[in-house]
């Protein structure tokens, strides 16, 4: 098979000033889709570490509050009625009826921990040889939202100077309160707070 | 030229596709995002839900047990129907006249198990059972046992497993309690408490050879005070004197007030509940009756003096629910009513038959004869259970009911470990699997079942539906 010779027209290339508009266009368009895909990544992760943090701090709430709500209210000590609260609280829960008696738990208690007290542990028998403890939060804050350590109710809730996790008594019912700090995109913090009154049915 | 523009051609799909999957790549990203907080914020709603069902459960099962009802309510094949879920409550009875009740609220997703504690022990006089306030003397051969009128069996008394050990019956006195060995005529005979004997804080239980006492004979802690018989204040339709043989007389329902009541032999008199009776004295003659029907109502029959029900005369209660029939007497004088020179006791239940009832005389003493079987309690001054006689105490009048005024005690709540059932381990909407099954629930209230009735327990179909 003979080959046909090539036109002209199919051996002409790009002249430099189009390759570099070609290049300049490309660059914008690449740019671009750099920019969007970046801004767009950061914003999922900003939005999952929203989404993450409050989940976070939803389930802890829900932990702390399923807690309690088995106690029975003359059992709980270390808790405190509003403007004041607690970041501990200690209680007793109902485990059943055996050989026709009431029994309850051993005591237990729940607590901001460690040197900077930003855990939510809860303790079974705390300080006992039987000792048990779970740590269900480690980004609690050091007070709550809106709150400064200056003996004022700065953050309008009712309460001076409230931890991260606090407590306060109002009746039969706790009124939990809990601030979680965690670490974002770009070194910002997502803050979460949650708050839930808990009836004792006990 | 044509040439060139097909050299071109399809140098913008790099970038247009690069764009379209950053899009794509970004819009899943987004649509994950977006379903997994919804799926999170729908779980943790529908286990909320589920938590305030499963409190509904224990509230419904708490009305039953007011009710009468056993308390459960509902059950894993076929649970009950409140708002968009389910729920069933199991009640089990424990020691202590305490009451367990486990409730499973379930709706979309979530699932709680909740578990209560109840007292449900009456502390009324009738729960005492056979008992004597200064004395209880149980003759040779005679019996006490327990029955529950609540089973459903009519107040039939179960031939006794000999391999389980008997209790249930209780017998009580203020001061002693005296079992006494069967006489030489009855040398097969045993004397039988199936139950407790509680005597009084200082008093003791006296035991001769051949008695059997299965429970405890410890002494009680405190007295038992016998209250105050309250007689309401009805006007006297005057005194009724009832010869005639083949015509029974049958009192209207309500509240009715007479001086004397005399039936006379052959006669017979009828009372249909529900109805109070207030007497001052009654007299059932040989061979005369006296019906106390409580099927449509309680019967509460006052006797302020005296109280005879002659030997050959007969009691009847047809309706074999002793908690609905109250026989209650303040008589205490010891006197010769008839004339005939010798002294009459207050109170006589020497009459035949089989009485559903609870005996109350706190001011005399009262004798159970053999052919006199009383299926309730009885409660007296002084108790003498005769030869031969029995008595079998109603487990039922222990029970809180707002018909003996009492209601079950709030005791403990907790959170327990879910069941093992298909509508629970299968983590679909239970009103969706239900229907799928050809299952309606049942709304709540219409779901309870009474004592001696078991829930369906298994839900095979939404297995093979699904």
């Amino acid at each position: 098979m003979i080959r046909a010779p090539r036109s002209k027209t199919s051996r002409a290339g790009f002249s430099l000033i189009e390759v570099l508009i070609a290049i300049g266009l490309m660059g914008l368009v690449l740019g671009n889709v750099y920019m969007v895909l970046g801004k767009g990544t950061k914003s999922y992760s900003a939005e999952t570490g929203e989404s993450l943090a409050d989940a976070h701090a939803r389930r802890t709430i829900d932990r702390v509050a399923m807690a309690i709500v088995g106690a029975s209210r003359s059992t709980i000590y270390d808790a405190m009625e509003a403007p004041f609260s607690g970041s501990e609280i200690n209680f007793q829960t109902c485990l059943g009826v055996d050989a026709g008696a009431i029994v309850w738990s051993e005591p237990q208690r729940i607590a901001l921990t460690n040197d900077n007290g930003r855990q939510v542990t809860w303790f079974e028998a705390a300080g006992l040889a039987n000792e048990r403890r779970v740590a269900w939060s480690n980004w609690v804050t050091q007070l709550f939202k809106g709150e400064m350590a200056n003996g004022v109710d700065d953050n309008a809730n009712g309460l001076k100077d409230e931890k991260g996790l606090s407590f306060d008594l109002d009746g039969d019912s706790v009124i939990i309160r809990l601030t979680i700090e965690k670490p974002g995109v770009d070194g910002t913090s997502i803050v979460k707070e949650h708050q839930a009154r808990v009836t004792c049915r006990n | 030229m044509r040439n060139a523009r097909a050299g071109s051609r399809g140098s913008a799909l790099l970038p247009a596709l690069m764009i379209v999957t950053v899009l794509v790549v970004l819009s899943m990203g987004w649509l994950q995002l977006s379903l997994t907080k919804n799926r999170e914020h729908t779980n943790s709603a529908d286990t909320k839900r589920a938590f305030y069902i499963a409190e509904a459960g224990l509230s419904e099962a708490f009305a039953g047990l007011v009710a009468g009802r056993s308390g459960n309510v509902g059950g894993p094949g076929l649970p009950a129907q409140f708002g968009n879920g389910v729920f069933w409550v199991t009640a089990e009875e424990e020691d202590g006249g305490k009451v367990t009740l486990r409730s499973t609220g379930l709706a979309g997703s979530g699932r709680v198990a909740l578990s209560i504690v109840v007292e449900n022990m009456a502390e009324t006089i009738a729960s005492k059972g056979a008992f004597g306030n200064q004395r209880v003397d149980v003759l040779g051969g005679a019996r006490i046992d327990s029955f529950d009128s609540r089973g459903g069996g009519g107040g039939v008394i179960q031939i006794p497993d000999p391999d389980v050990p008997q209790v249930g019956a209780r017998v009580g006195s203020n001061k002693d309690i005296i079992v006494r060995a069967p006489p030489p005529t009855m040398p097969l005979a045993h004397t039988e408490i199936f139950g407790d004997a509680h005597p009084g804080p200082n008093g003791m239980v006296l035991r001769e050879p051949n008695t059997t006492i299965t429970g405890s004979t410890a002494p009680s802690p405190d007295l038992v005070p016998l209250p105050e018989i309250v007689v309401p204040e009805i006007a006297s339709s005057g005194n009724l004197d009832y010869r005639l043989l083949l015509s029974p007389l049958t009192l209207p329902t309500g509240s009715n007030a007479f001086g004397s009541v005399r039936v006379h032999s052959g006669a017979t008199v009828v009372v249909h509940g529900p109805s109070t009776l207030v007497v001052d004295s009654l007299q059932i003659d040989p061979s005369a009756q006296l019906v106390l029907d409580s099927t449509g109502g309680a019967i509460q029959l006052f006797v302020r003096d005296y109280l005879y029900l002659a030997a050959g005369s007969v009691l009847t209660t047809p309706a074999h629910e002793p908690a609905r029939v109250s026989i209650q007497t303040n008589a205490s004088v010891t006197a010769d009513r008839d004339k005939d020179g010798i002294l009459d006791p207050p109170v006589r239940f020497l009459a035949t038959g089989n009485v559903y009832a609870v005996l109350y005389a706190p001011l005399a003493s009262v004798s159970i004869p053999p052919a006199f079987e009383v299926f309730g309690a009885v409660a007296a001054q002084k108790l003498t259970v005769q030869q031969g006689a029995k008595i079998h105490f109603d487990r039922a009048l222990t029970v809180a009911t707002l018909e003996n005024g009492t209601i079950p005690r709030f005791a403990g709540w907790r959170i327990v470990d879910l069941p093992d059932s298909p509508l629970v381990v299968l983590r679909y909407d239970p009103l969706v699997a239900l229907r799928i099954s050809g299952m309606n629930p049942p709304p709540a209230p219409l779901a309870h079942y009474d004592i001696g009735v078991a829930p369906p327990l298994t839900l095979t179909n939404v297995l093979r539906h699904y």
